[in-house]
């Protein structure tokens, strides 16, 4: 049967559309949905060190949510990320807000400002991490020096090392090193914003906190749907920071423990327990892969319907 | 904890951990723990936020006159600082008269992979990781004890530790509840630290130690 030239033209195109889909399509089933399935696999065994052992079923997770070792560690460590989205939400984010208006409004010397603020964002975070755990030394650290010298002694505390201080040091640590993210995503909304908006509401006499809350805030609605969504997400994967700072069982006694490391100490042992639990880490590892997918859909649908159109 | 209280415990302590006489909120083991909060008082200034590496560093400075560690120290303690003049202790008695100790393990050893397509050459090199040569370069180098018989030491440090590990016990945690979960060093370490930070007495921690214990150790279920 002869082809006609528009099934010869179609063809043309469905090999090229599927010359260019298919490599990366390829790319990404064997070096992102295959560890993610496979990682999902494991939860459901039984591991001795690398060999696998038996089909467990939800043992594995039954165990990391209720087993009497796993379960008051895992909640534990639940609630300090919790704490630390919370505290970062209000630091990181609202302070990125407040940082991203004073810039907006072209201050003396902003542009220096503007590269300053950013600056730490571009430094590893394993840099950061050592560079306050310099800051935070209780004897010969930066703070404690600057409050002795400033004879405010008796607020001088072994930060990371108080189990009321430790968590807070680090979150303060992590909001030195990534504010200039938020500041730069805000500044950029906001400078998305028409001017004749805002000048029409100074004409109309708003004051500063009224423009801010009814102008600015709705209108930078798209950079909070990225902003709060990309904290959500980091905020359940936090690991570097307390990694660096506090060490694989959350020192002191707990104190900075974030489902992070308890699964790195599960799933690969530490040098306290020689344990290594593949299985249970993998458990723990889909569990909180789950609950960021679905939760951070929720919060992205929720805030994309605040957003406002212009 | 080995390098502190293996003294006020008593080699008949493990002993009786092992057979399941005793467990940890045997008074032996809170006391230990009440000595240790009792000595904290002098530690370094602000101690629950010195880390690990801090505090080697506050000793190699000069700026600590003690340190509790292991033998493993000394070589890398008198590289950073050769005008270092430091000695070695058992840890303190409870009373005159009894026993000093010092808690050992044994760490890291040898071995073959018996699928190995140079197993010859590879049980050659272990032959030789065996032979008094090998260990008199070991000890001498690395400032360390070796298990290897019949070895002239020559740094004194390492010959005083060496006479001192004839008073031994084992490093209790890491010998012989290291394995399973919680691990006994997992404990001792957090309940010390809340300990030591007046979160809670010596019995409280001595009795979360042996709770978390006792979830897999068989004598203590009895």
């Amino acid at each position: 049967m002869p082809v006609s030239p528009i099934q010869a033209h179609t063809l043309k195109h469905r090999s090229w559309v599927a010359f260019l889909v298919i490599p990366p399509v390829v790319f990404m089933s064997l070096f992102v949905v295959y560890p993610i399935l496979s990682a999902f696999a494991y939860a459901f065994y039984e591991w001795r060190g690398l060999a696998r052992g038996e089909f467990v079923g939800l043992a594995n997770f039954k165990e990391v949510l209720f087993g009497p070792t796993m379960a008051p560690v895992v909640w534990n460590a639940f609630l300090h990320n919790v704490y630390a989205l919370i505290a970062l939400m209000i630091i990181q984010n609202g302070g990125g807000f407040l940082l991203a208006w004073l810039l907006y409004k072209e201050p003396f010397g902003y542009r220096f400002h503007r590269l300053a603020v950013f600056v730490p964002v571009v430094l590893s975070t394993i840099i950061v991490g050592f560079l306050w755990k310099l800051f935070l030394n209780p004897n010969f650290g930066l703070v404690n020096q600057a409050l002795n010298s400033v004879g405010l002694d008796a607020l001088a505390k072994p930060w990371l090392g108080d189990s009321s201080t430790a968590l807070g040091a680090l979150i303060l640590a992590n909001a030195w090193h990534f504010i200039g993210f938020p500041t730069l995503v805000y500044l950029a909304g906001m400078q998305r914003i028409p001017s004749e908006i805002i000048e029409a509401a100074r004409l109309d006499g708003t004051n500063e906190w009224q423009l801010l809350k009814n102008i600015v805030w709705p209108l930078v609605a798209p950079s909070t749907t990225i902003l709060f969504t990309l904290l959500f997400i980091g905020a359940f994967n936090w690991f570097e920071i307390p990694y660096v700072m506090a060490g694989l069982d959350g020192s002191p006694f707990g104190s900075t423990d974030v489902l992070g490391l308890v699964f790195y100490r599960t799933a690969f042992g530490n040098q306290s327990a020689s344990i290594q639990n593949f299985g249970q880490g993998s458990a723990l590892a889909t569990m909180i892969f789950l609950f960021i997918v679905v939760f951070a859909s929720a919060l992205t649908l929720w805030l994309r319907r605040r957003e406002i159109q212009f | 904890m080995g390098g502190l209280l293996s003294s006020m415990l008593g080699k008949q302590f493990e002993e009786d951990i092992i057979s399941g006489k005793a467990n940890f909120t045997d008074p032996r083991f809170v006391n230990a723990l009440a000595k240790l909060k009792d000595v904290s008082q002098y530690f370094a200034p602000n101690f629950t936020g010195v880390d690990y590496p801090s505090s080697q560093q506050l000793f190699v400075a000069g700026r600590a006159a003690m340190f509790a560690g292991g033998s493993y120290e000394v070589a890398n303690f008198t590289k950073q600082n050769p005008t270092l003049d430091l000695g070695v202790f058992p840890a303190p008695v409870l009373k005159a008269g009894d026993q000093a100790l010092v808690a050992t393990y044994y760490d890291g050893g040898y071995a073959v992979n018996a699928k190995s397509d140079k197993k010859d050459a590879a049980l050659k090199f272990v032959r030789y990781l065996a032979t008094p040569e090998y260990g008199t370069a070991f000890t001498n180098t690395l400032k360390n004890l070796s298990p290897i018989q019949g070895i002239k030491i020559e740094d004194p440090i390492t010959q005083e530790v060496a006479k001192l590990a004839e008073n031994s016990m084992s490093y209790l945690m890491l010998v012989r509840f290291r394995y399973q979960e919680p691990s006994g060093s997992v404990l001792l370490q957090s309940n010390v630290q809340k300990m030591l930070a007046g979160q809670q007495t010596p019995e409280q921690a001595a009795a979360e130690i042996n709770k978390g214990i006792a979830t897999y150790y068989k004598p203590f279920q009895k």
